[in-house]
């Protein structure tokens, strides 16, 4: 099944068309669905077991054995992925920013703080799609982090005042970032700020 | 909303397969409540009733350009 986001829904008829596409092929306007997916960049896929346990992730090409063998269950969930640590600290670079510019949550737009949250979430969810072997553990707890906090304020309707409605995430996304901070510096030279506000 | 998904950086379906690394398989997970329109059926889904399912679902993540 496709899950296809960005552009609009004329362009996504056209490429089904063109590719006569004959399988299930979705598209959200909203973007909300990889957001929460854990998904930036693609082409990329993911493998869920029937009870929606996920199974594997890959970043670019998957292979249709090691699917197979996946849903087989003979073999473990596994990820693949293709990019370079030239992309990964590049995404690292972007969060941080990302970091900085949530300063400014408090007193923006209802849309901005929008935006700012689809930033941030941008920016975990493509450095856990890119991160290395040796750090993708703490890059994907990160990113589960970022997501379940930026859930929280979605759910509450953007709050100007965030503090109340995310005394349970908080502490989970502060501890993540404390965890990740010094190995992504010696990473990347990047400097994560102490909490991803708001 | 959605203006960040579009600077994406586009990676090639060519190439090596690339690392493999272990990943935990978790608990199962709730696909998001959201309302997505199904291109090739011309008609509106929820992607939250999709899992769980009696069968395994591949998510293939493509976008028109």
């Amino acid at each position: 099944m496709g899950l296809g986001t960005q552009d609009d829904m004329d362009q996504a008829n056209e490429f089904v068309d063109r590719f006569e596409l004959t399988h299930t092929m979705l598209w959200d306007e909203s973007y909300e669905s990889w957001a929460q997916l854990g998904v930036a960049l693609q082409p990329s896929a993911q493998l869920f077991a029937a009870d929606g346990t996920r199974l594997g992730s890959w970043l670019g090409p998957f292979d249709d054995e090691e699917v197979l063998a996946l849903v087989a269950g003979s073999r473990s969930a596994a990820t693949s992925q293709v990019a370079s640590s030239g992309q990964f600290c590049r995404f690292v670079d972007r969060f941080a920013r990302a970091q900085v510019d949530a300063g400014g949550y408090v007193n923006a737009s209802s849309d901005g703080r929008g935006r700012i949250l689809d930033d941030l979430r941008f920016a975990a969810n493509a450095s856990e799609q890119t991160a290395p072997p040796d750090l993708h553990t703490a890059v994907t707890d990160l990113a589960a982090a970022v997501r379940a906090h930026a859930q929280t304020l979605i759910d509450a309707g953007l709050p100007d005042d965030p503090g109340a409605a995310t005394t349970a995430t908080r502490p989970v996304l502060v501890s993540a970032l404390d965890s990740v901070r010094e190995p992504l510096r010696e990473a990347c030279g990047t400097g994560l700020g102490a909490e991803a506000t708001p | 909303m959605f203006g960040v998904a579009v600077s994406a950086v586009v990676l090639s379906a060519c190439g090596s397969s690339g690392t493999q690394s272990p990943e935990s398989a978790g608990a199962p997970v709730a696909l998001p409540a959201v309302e997505v329109i199904d291109v090739t059926a011309d008609r509106r889904v929820q992607l939250d009733e999709l899992l769980p399912s009696d069968r395994p679902l591949l998510i293939w993540f493509w976008a028109p350009h």
